[in-house]
């Protein structure tokens, strides 16, 4: 309706009507989105295409993004969407997560085995530091499917409890569980990982 | 008990000297020095200690646990531990970058989907 056309970064509808320019805000996270998405599928081709389509859907939505909402979480949000849809087409399932929302992340928090474990021999996990990031990833994908998004979100992209709670559509008590036993998962895996490769020895079969 | 020693370190100095203001410390019930912080119990504080290194603690007791976590001695390596831990997540999420490739493809498709028809 005679609207002045925005042409910023050189993409027609780069800005919204809230003055949010699509390139200056969302194109900037391609990265995290990257490897968001590529945590999600496990396979770089898949994870690429995840990118595009998210970001195509992202452009599309651009007008309702409200500005004040982190840009980087309104991604993620989207990319989640677009994976889980993908996967309902391909009709194939996850793990079902035995969880209920009465989880006490405290109750769950106390519980740390691997720093039990470890303890006689390593008592502050400097074994962590010696474990090489694809070894990292690893462990990572083989955590069930709900787990692994609370990790990726929070530990590796630094989005907050609330952030992660609004991405997963969740509430943050389950934000708080999910991401705790992950962690106890993941330390579990990096541990075994450590006494393979000697980092550390068995102190129980000692 | 670690935490009070810590705490009593903390209050006195160097923890090698002894309380020099009378009062006999094994029959009272804990000096005003010493109450100056509220005391919890160091598996209520651990229980917090990934909403404390996560930067989200919050409600109740919040500083208490704060304090206790990063005074007392008997949670000091756990919380080193789960630190670690964290680090090694943190530093891995440098790995991942999305391609030049890729971003070229989606500036395209981003650029192609404006195009009217
Ligand atoms: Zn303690």
């Amino acid at each position: 309706m005679g609207e002045p056309l925005e042409t910023g970064g050189g993409v027609p509808g780069d800005r919204n009507a809230q003055g949010a320019s699509f390139s200056e805000e969302a194109v900037p996270h391609m990265d995290a989105v990257y490897r968001f998405a590529l945590r999600l599928t496990g396979a770089r081709d898949e994870a690429e295409d995840l990118v595009q389509d998210t970001y195509l859907r992202a452009f599309r939505a651009w007008e309702q993004y409200a500005p004040g909402t982190r840009c980087k979480s309104w991604l993620f949000t989207i990319c989640r969407n677009v994976f889980l849809r993908g996967r309902e087409r391909s009709q194939r399932h996850d793990e079902i997560l035995l969880e209920t929302a009465q989880d006490d992340p405290r109750a769950i928090s106390r519980e740390a085995p691997v720093f039990a474990a470890s303890r006689d021999e390593d008592p502050e996990g400097e074994f962590f530091r010696s474990i090489v990031d694809a070894k990292v990833f690893e462990a990572i994908d083989q955590l069930p499917e709900e787990y692994r998004m609370a990790v990726v979100l929070s530990d590796l992209e630094d989005l907050s409890y609330g952030e992660v709670a609004e991405v997963l559509e969740i509430p943050v008590g389950t934000v708080k569980s999910r991401l705790f036993r992950g962690r106890r998962q993941l330390q579990r895996q990096l541990y075994q990982y450590a006494l393979e490769m000697g980092y550390i020895s068995d102190a129980g079969e000692r | 008990m670690s935490f009070f020693k810590a705490l009593k370190r903390l209050f006195s100095g160097t923890g090698q000297h002894g309380r020099t203001d009378g009062t006999d410390a094994s029959t009272s019930s804990g000096s005003p020095g010493e109450t100056a912080v509220a005391m919890i119990p160091c598996d209520e504080a651990s229980a917090r200690l990934f909403e404390y290194l996560d930067g989200e603690l919050e409600g109740l007791s919040e500083e208490e646990v704060r304090q206790h976590l990063a005074v007392c001695e008997a949670c000091y390596p756990r919380v080193q531990f789960e630190r670690h831990f964290l680090e090694a997540l943190q530093r891995s999420q440098n790995g991942g970058r999305a391609s030049a490739s890729l971003r070229e493809r989606v500036l395209e498709a981003l650029a192609e989907d404006e195009r009217p028809e």
